[in-house]
Parts: structure tokens; C-alpha cells; sequence
């Protein structure tokens, strides 16, 4: 049983000015937010709202700066902790724009990352036959295996991409950053599939950002939080979610 | 042999060998001693093998300077492998001509391991014949001056080349790489695309690549590309990719050239799934080399590339 406990956070992101310095731009005004094992819960909001800062600031991206508040998962200060550590800790972030790395291929990111999670190598067998059985459920080709990370991937390749390492680094608390946009309705299915596969097998908690309401279809929300100008300003179940599309997000929004 | 008088020559007085510019004017020398004319040895390929055939050249010991001059010739239909290894002490001075008929396919693959003081100047050349593939690999890893110089052209249509390269150029080391390919046949594709590493001050890269196409040359598709990771501040880097296109009928042209310091979003990526910020670095430095290292079939050569290439990156984050 692990729980993501987020109190408060202010972050602000750096930005070059017009003369070249980096200045802090405040972005989170306030995030108070948990997120427990084999819950899933869902954010929504309008675009520019500060998701992705949200989800880059807990797993530690250096353009984010922690203002004041905390972050804690499983009572350790997450904030602390260097970019691996987090991951070590059992937090996971699938992105909303996973990034290519030619000459890096797929198997050996994995390879590593289990093992630095793990602190031992991975047994050669298992591994290869987790990581065949894994991308046969995600319905991706053996070829990919041996690919350059994301280099040349399709943007639902990608996603698709980001749910493999989900599955097979194993994490905690995963947090979702648009993994159902730009999928079609076959991938979405697929995708969702491997989530809640990995919630049956390791009791993963989900923090679920997205733009539609159709993925909530296939993994169910304990919770919905609305996100708007930096914080969480309503929640509600998926009825929620469902009115949210119709009604769009202006009543949270200062006009 | 002007060349050999000129080195020996050089080699007694030890005047300044081992400048760049010495390289070239070496390289200068060796263009006039052309092997298409008087080669030293000549190596014909009629069969297919699946032997690799080994060029050996390798100059051991300084103040010993070896020459190398030499003409291949590869018969229509056959498919070969071709190994050059330059390692040792003693300077080299290399030019090689290919000429591959029809329907070929010829990998080259040469490696520059050469000790610390070594010097290595060479020139490639090759004319490729109709629907042949020729694909050449060059790994520069260590050596005084290094210099390598590729210049292809075509002698049918549909026929293609893929040069690629990497370097890890460290310790005032002086790697450079010149590669020419002449687009004078139609429908012909080449694929330039190089990577380097460099750290220290001092150190300094030179890659200029030029691809001209022709106005004969319609249908033609060339991509040249050059990227340079700087792991320290102070070394120099000089990548100048050229691209003259004289005929308006092409299928693509492209060119891009890159030179920089970790990417600090791909260094998060890594470093997002448990791997420590030295290890994601590692793995980047490996990635510039594992991006060439695809498709070179000899399994010796790709796994002492693989452990230099460690082995000096650790040695510098003790
Ligand atoms: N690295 C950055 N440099 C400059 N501005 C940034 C950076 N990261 C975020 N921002 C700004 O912070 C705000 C929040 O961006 P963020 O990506 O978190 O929004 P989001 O809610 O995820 O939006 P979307 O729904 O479009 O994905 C935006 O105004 C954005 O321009
Ligand atoms: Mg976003």
C-alpha cells in the first residue's frame, strides 16, 4: 500500500526573458492532492493549467523549481530526491511528448532501468520473455525491441512505448500525462488494457491527465479533480468528467 | 616514391609531423600519388565470401612509417567485407581506391585506434557501379592526427552509398574527416551521417562533408548529417555540411549538422526510469557510437569500439 501526498506545491518554471536571462515564471499556485494505491483518479483541465508541470515537477525535472510545499510518497520527501531516486521510489511519469533517443534501443533502456531499479541485473531469460509477452499485449511489433528509443514512433508508437516501460519497471504510482491523446480507438483500448492490467498485478495508483472523457470508459476514476490556473479547484466522480465535456471548463476560468 | 621519401624524410628530421597541417599537406602527396595509376598492390574480388578480406596496414612501431597504396577491385555480383584496422605507434599513410562494378555490395569498415604520439593520414576513393551498394564505416578513436578523407562518385544509375562515421576525440587529439560524394549518375542515393564526441581543451574536430549533385543526376536522394556531443568546454569543433544541387529534378536532399552538451531533456527521460544521471550519460556517449556501430557485422571490432568508448568515458568521471 503506497501514497503519493501532495500539500501545497507552488513551482514556478524558468524561462528565458527577452534579455537572455532565466527568470521564474510561478505556475503551481497550490496543489493539494493524494493519490493511494489502486486508485486511479483523473485531472482535467483547460491547456496551459499546469498539468504537465504538476507531473514533470513531482518526478523532478530540472526546468521546475519547488517554491514551497511538500511531496511525499510513502512519508520520504520526494522533493529531496534526484530524478532517479524518485523513480527508485517507486514513482513512474508516462509523457505527454516522450522524448527520442537514437541509439539507445528499447531493450537496453529497459535493461537498465530494471536493473538500476532492482540494483541487480535482470535474469537474461525472464527478462526477454516479460518484455515479448508485454509488447505482445500491447499489440507492438518484436521489431520494436530493437529500435532506437522513440526515434521515427508514431505518436500513438510512443504511447504505446511509454506503457511497455510501465509494465516493466513495475512503479508504484504512475502518473499519466495525456496517454490517451492522439491514440485511435483500437490503441486506446489496448493501452487502457495495459493499465489496469498493471493495477490488478501490482496494486498501481494512477493519477490520469486527460482531455476526454472516452478513456474513463475503459479505466474507471475513483476520483475526478478539476485543474485550473496552477490548482486543484473542484472534484467529483466520473459524472463529473462526463459534464465537463459538455460544459467546457469557463466557469473555473477568471474571464 | 615521392611519398616515401617525403615521410622518411620527415620522419628523420621529426620536424612538425604531427600538426594537422602536416596531415594535409601529407594528404596533398598522396592525392598526387594516385593508386589509380601506380598502386602498390592490387586486390581483386571476383567471388562472393563470406570472409571478411583484412587490409592489413599497420605501422607497430614508431619512428616506423608505413605507405599504403592500393587498388580493389570488385567484380559485378559479388557481396564482400572489407577490414581495415589502424593501430600501433607508427604513422600511416593510406589511399585506397575501390572500384566496384554492378550489382555489388562492398562494406568497408576502418578503424583509427592508433597510440597517443601516431599519426594516420588516408584517402578513400571509389566509383560504384549500377545498382551496387557500397557502404562504408569509419571509427576514429585515437591517434595524434587523425584524417580521413572518403570521395565517392557513381559510374551507373540506381546505385548507392552510405558513409558513416564516429570519433571520440579526446587530449588534443586532431580527428578529421573529409567525405565527397559526386552525384553524376540518376537515381542514385547517398547517406552521410557522422557522430562524434569530444572532450578536453584543445581538442579539435574537423568534419566537412559536400555532396554535389549534378544536372545529370536527376532522381537523386542524399541526406548528410553530423552531430557532436562536447563533453568538456574548450574543445573546438568545426562541422560544415555542403550541399550544391544543379538539377531541379531530385527526390530529396537534406543536410544537418549539430554540436552540443547533454541534452538535458533525454538525460530526464533516463534518469525518469531509475537510471542514475552518470549512467544516462554513459548511455548517451554510447548512443552516438551504437547509431554507427548498427550493421557492422565484424563482432570483434563492434566490441572493442563498445569497450574504448566506456572505458574513456569512465576514465574521465572518476
Ligand atoms: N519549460 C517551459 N518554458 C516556458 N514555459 C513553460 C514551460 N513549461 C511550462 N510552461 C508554461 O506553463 C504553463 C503550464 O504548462 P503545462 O504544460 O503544465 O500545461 P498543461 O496543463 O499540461 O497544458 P496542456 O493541456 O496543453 O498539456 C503554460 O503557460 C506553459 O507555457
Ligand atoms: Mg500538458
Amino acid at each position: 500500500m503506497s501514497k503519493l501526498v501532495i500539500r501545497g506545491l507552488h513551482a514556478s518554471v524558468l524561462v528565458k526573458a527577452d534579455n537572455g536571462d532565466e527568470v521564474a515564471k510561478e505556475i503551481l499556485k497550490g496543489v493539494d492532492l493524494e493519490v493511494e494505491s489502486g486508485k486511479v483518479y483523473a485531472i482535467m483541465g483547460p491547456n496551459g493549467s499546469g498539468k504537465s508541470t504538476l507531473a514533470y515537477t513531482l518526478a523532478g525535472h530540472p526546468k521546475y523549481v519547488v517554491t514551497s510545499g511538500t511531496a511525499e510518497l510513502d512519508g520520504k520527501d520526494l522533493l529531496q530526491m534526484t530524478v532517479d531516486e524518485r523513480a527508485k521510489s517507486g514513482l513512474f511519469l508516462a509523457m505527454q511528448y516522450p522524448i527520442e533517443v537514437p541509439g539507445v534501443s528499447v531493450t537496453n533502456f529497459l535493461r537498465t532501468a530494471k536493473t538500476a531499479l532492482d540494483g541487480k541485473a535482470p535474469q537474461v531469460r525472464e527478462f526477454i520473455k516479460d518484455l515479448n509477452s508485454n509488447m505482445q499485449s500491447l499489440k507492438m511489433d518484436k521489431k520494436f525491441a530493437n529500435r532506437s528509443l522513440n526515434e521515427g514512433f508514431s505518436g500513438g508508437e510512443k504511447k504505446r512505448n511509454e506503457i511497455l516501460q510501465l509494465k516493466m519497471l513495475q512503479p508504484k504510482i504512475a502518473i499519466l500525462d495525456e496517454t490517451d491523446s492522439g491514440l485511435d480507438v483500437d490503441a486506446l483500448k489496448i493501452v487502457s488494457k495495459g493499465v489496469n492490467d498493471a493495477r490488478k498485478t501490482t496494486d498501481l495508483g494512477v493519477l490520469l491527465i486527460t482531455h476526454y472523457y472516452r478513456i474513463l470508459d475503459y479505466i474507471t476514476p475513483d476520483e475526478v479533480f478539476v485543474f485550473a490556473d496552477g490548482k486543484v479547484v473542484d472534484k467529483g466522480d466520473a459524472g463529473l468528467a462526463k459534464r465537463l465535456e459538455e460544459t467546457g471548463y469557463d466557469k473555473y476560468v477568471d474571464a | 616514391m615521392i611519398l616515401e621519401k617525403a615521410l622518411q624524410s620527415d620522419a628523420e628530421t621529426g620536424t612538425t609531423r604531427y600538426t594537422p597541417e602536416s596531415a594535409h599537406a601529407l594528404l596533398e602527396i598522396i592525392s598526387t600519388y594516385s593508386p589509380t595509376s601506380t598502386p602498390k598492390t592490387s586486390v581483386q574480388v571476383t567471388e562472393t565470401s563470406n570472409v571478411p578480406i583484412r587490409l592489413q596496414n599497420t605501422a607497430q612501431y614508431a619512428p616506423q612509417i608505413v605507405l599504403n597504396s592500393q587498388k580493389v577491385t570488385v567484380s559485378d555480383d559479388v557481396h564482400c567485407d572489407i577490414i581495415l584496422q589502424h593501430t600501433g605507434a607508427g604513422d600511416e599513410a593510406e589511399c585506397i581506391d575501390f572500384q566496384i562494378g554492378k550489382n555489388a555490395t562492398v562494406n568497408v569498415i576502418s578503424t583509427q585506434m592508433k597510440d597517443e604520439n601516431a599519426m594516420f593520414v588516408g584517402k578513400h576513393t571509389a566509383t560504384i557501379g549500377e545498382n551496387s551498394e557500397f557502404n562504408h564505416t569509419v571509427i576514429s578513436l585515437s591517434g595524434k592526427v587523425l584524417r580521413l578523407d572518403l570521395e565517392a562518385k557513381f559510374a551507373g544509375k540506381n546505385a548507392s552509398i552510405v558513409a558513416k562515421g564516429a570519433y571520440f576525440a579526446k587530449a588534443k587529439e586532431h580527428l578529421e574527416h573529409h567525405i565527397n560524394v559526386l552525384h553524376n549518375m540518376p537515381n542514385c542515393k547517398s547517406d552521410v551521417k557522422y557522430n562524434g564526441v569530444a572532450e578536453d581543451k584543445g581538442t579539435h574536430i574537423v568534419w566537412i562533408a559536400n555532396a554535389l549533385i549534378e544536372p545529370t543526376a536527376f532522381g537523386t536522394n542524399t541526406f548528410v548529417r553530423n552531430k557532436n556531443l562536447v563533453l568538456t568546454k574548450g574543445a573546438i569543433v568545426d562541422s560544415v555540411p555542403n550541399l550544391e544541387i544543379l538539377t531541379g529534378d531530385i527526390q530529396g536532399a537534406g543536410h544537418a549538422s549539430s554540436t552540443g552538451r547533454f541534452d538535458d531533456e533525454q538525460l530526464f527521460y533516463l534518469e525518469s526510469r531509475g537510471i542514475s544521471e552518470t549512467d544516462a550519460k554513459k548511455m548517451i556517449v554510447e548512443s552516438f557510437f551504437e547509431e554507427i556501430l548498427t550493421g557492422v557485422a565484424d563482432k570483434g571490432i563492434v566490441s572493442s569500439v563498445r569497450e574504448y568508448v566506456v572505458k574513456t568515458f569512465e576514465e574521465r568521471t572518476k
